[in-house]
Parts: C-alpha cells; structure tokens; sequence
C-alpha cells in the first residue's frame, strides 16, 4: 500500500514538473494577462498599456497634462526627418521595411528564420543602414530612439502581434526571455518579476511599482529622468543596474530575446509609443 | 617548567609571526588573489551573473596595489572574489529555481 501511494505521489510530482515544463507561450500569456486583470480589477484591460499610470490616479493626472505638450514632441520631428531622409546611395528607411516602415512598429519584435534570432526594429533599422552602405546607430540614445520614436507613432492604435513561429529555435528564444524575466540577478538579488509581478503596485522608497502588462506598448519613452528618449533595452540596462547587476548589451541577445516573451505578453493591447515616464 | 615555557615562547613567536605575516602582504600575494578574484568574476559573467561593482572593485584594487598599499588592496580583491564566488552560486541556485516563478 505504502509502495501503491509512494508510486502515486511520484505521478503527480513528474505529472506536475511535466504541465510547468510543457506550459506554451499562449498558455503563458494568458496566465499572465488573467493575472494582471484579476490583480488590477479595476483597471480596464486596454489601460495596462498606460504602464504604473493605470494604477497611480495622482500620477497619472500630471501625465495626462505632460502629454498634451509632451517632451518628446521634438524626437518625434527628427525621427521623421531621418527617416525620409535617403542614405547616400539614393535608398531610404521605406525600401527596408513592409509597408514602406509605416505603421510595423506593432510586429516588432520578431523571429526571423532565415537568420535565426529576435529581430527587434532597432536591429531591424541598423541592418538596413549597413546594407545602404551607411554606419549602423548607437542603440540606446539618440538617433536610434528618435527614428523608432517616429515609427512607432505611425504605429499608434495597431494590435501588438508578436508571433512565435513553429520553429524549435524561436521557442528557445522565447524560453531565454522568459529565464530571464524570472531569474534573479545581482547583489540585490532581484528578478523582472519581483518588482513588476509579485510586487507590482507595492513600493519601492517612494516609487510605484508597475504592472509588466503592458510594459513595452509605450516604448522608446521620454523619461524625466533622462532628459531624453530612450530605448526599452536602456531601460532594461537601468533596471539590471538598479538592482546591482553588470547590465547585458544593448541589443544582444539577452535583451532581445527578454523583449520577445515581454512583448508577447502584451499582445492583443494596443500600442501606443512613443511615451514619456518620469 | 621549562618545556611549558619554551612552548608558551614558541606559540608566541609563531602567532606574531601570523600577524605581521598577514597584515604584510606581498606584490605576489597579491597577483595571485587577484587573478582567482578575475576568475570567479569572468565565471559569473559566463553564466550571466556577474554583478554590477566586481570590475569596479577590482580595478580599485588594482589602483591601491599600484599606489603601494598592498594590505588595502587585498581586502579589495577579498570583497571582489566574495561577489564573484556569490555570482556563480546565484546562477547555479536560480537555474533550478525560477521556473517556480512563473505566473500559472
């Protein structure tokens, strides 16, 4: 009986371990959306994109007043000055891009098969610029963050879409981003999901956690803080640095496979970049 | 009598010799700290755990040593070896434990 019961318990553990293992990105999205939704019953699902103004009413009225003149007015104009302007060959951003780069922003980040890894649009941009002929941009500042700042705007309203091809190598990235999100890291030891899961809407001294729902729909973003605009992969390096962890590069490919599963998380929201943060 | 106090002596003249020992170190003590502090560091990097102030400090130390306070500079490299090491049990212990993170 002892042997029939033991035999049993084993079952459930490896039936157990084998659900947690087999859990699919589309399960995993959903789990993690119902988890905001049922957390945050009060936010109306299409605000998650408006990041920890969805949940911070005080905060989110200065915001809504940073918006109506917002600082990143000024990115938003070079950006498109750049991107209509033709590299020395004759070609431009347009000849790159579907759509001529107008309103893909949404599909971004995606898995390419051909070159088997997470293109992001900053890849995707700086591919372009080195297949002109011309010298590929700096990835967290800057020119960078002006031009994706622009093509994110024509993006504004579209359906975040990230697809995860059937494809062993694109789960794999998918999985990598996921590790990661929940790994701890540094001296402090904290992972993505400390400050943004379990403790999203709690504290942090005097800051508010935000929820992750939503979390890449508004980037590159103005932050105060900055004084500029950035990308969301500086904003990953700041957040690695804040917890006391050696920050990855820009655009390799922890980053870019975080930004794969983050995303995905969010899709279904609308997006809604460029943004500005404090 | 005697033996009792030649060995109080001894102890005495073998501790000493531990203190002044360890309060002195050398140019070679301190290479050799500091090539397995940069090891454990490089380890924790590969396994994508280093932590963000380990180069820092061990550049620091690296200025200390060069401005000749060897014992300073050793300590330095005592607290960067620490992180490193700290780095590597991080990622061994977090490879079995995150998945128990993810929300279901």
């Amino acid at each position: 009986m002892k042997k029939l019961i033991a035999c049993f318990a084993l079952g459930c553990f490896f039936a157990g371990v084998s659900t947690v293992a087999l859990s699919t990105p589309e399960e995993d999205r959903v789990a993690f959306q119902n988890y905001y939704q049922t957390k945050f019953s009060d936010v109306p699902y299409d605000d998650f994109i408006n990041g920890v103004y969805s949940i911070d009413m005080p905060s989110r009225e200065q915001w809504q007043t940073l918006e109506e003149f917002p600082p990143y007015e000024l990115a938003l104009e070079q950006g498109e000055t750049i991107f209509n302007t033709p590299f020395a060959n004759g070609k431009t951003y347009a000849d790159c891009f579907d759509n001529g780069g107008i309103g893909i922003r949404q599909n971004y980040p995606y898995f390419d098969l051909e070159q088997g890894q997470v293109i992001t649009l900053e890849l995707a941009i700086n591919q372009c610029r080195e297949a002109n002929g011309e010298k590929p941009f700096r990835y967290k500042r800057g020119k960078i963050a002006e031009l994706t700042a622009y093509m994110a705007y024509t993006s504004r309203g579209e359906t975040i879409n990230v697809v995860i091809p059937d494809d062993p190598r694109a789960l794999a990235a998918y999985e990598m981003g996921k590790k990661f999100y929940y790994t701890k890291r540094g001296q402090l030891n904290f992972a993505c999901a400390d400050c943004h899961v379990g403790g999203s809407g709690g504290y942090i001294r005097t800051e508010l956690l935000s929820p992750a729902l939503g979390h890449t729909s508004h980037f590159p973003v103005y932050r105060l803080k900055w004084g500029a605009i950035g990308t969301l992969h500086r904003r990953f390096s700041g957040c690695n640095q804040q917890v006391r962890a050696k920050a990855f590069k820009a655009q390799g490919e922890e980053y870019r496979n975080l930004e794969y599963f983050l995303t995905y998380m969010s899709n279904g929201l609308e997006y809604n970049g460029p943004g500005v943060r404090k | 009598m005697k033996s009792i106090l030649r060995t109080i002596v001894a102890c005495v003249f073998f501790f000493t010799a531990c203190v002044v020992g360890a309060s002195e170190p050398t140019a070679e003590d301190f290479n050799k700290a500091f090539a397995e502090a940069n090891a454990a560091r490089k380890m924790a990097g590969e396994l994508g755990h280093e932590w963000r102030d380990t180069a820092k400090i061990l550049r620091k130390a690296q200025e200390t040593a060069t401005a000749g306070d060897l014992k300073k500079a050793m300590e330095l490299v005592a607290e960067a070896k620490l992180q490193g090491e700290a780095g590597i049990v991080q990622a061994k212990r977090e490879g079995a434990l995150w998945e128990g993170r993810v929300i279901r």
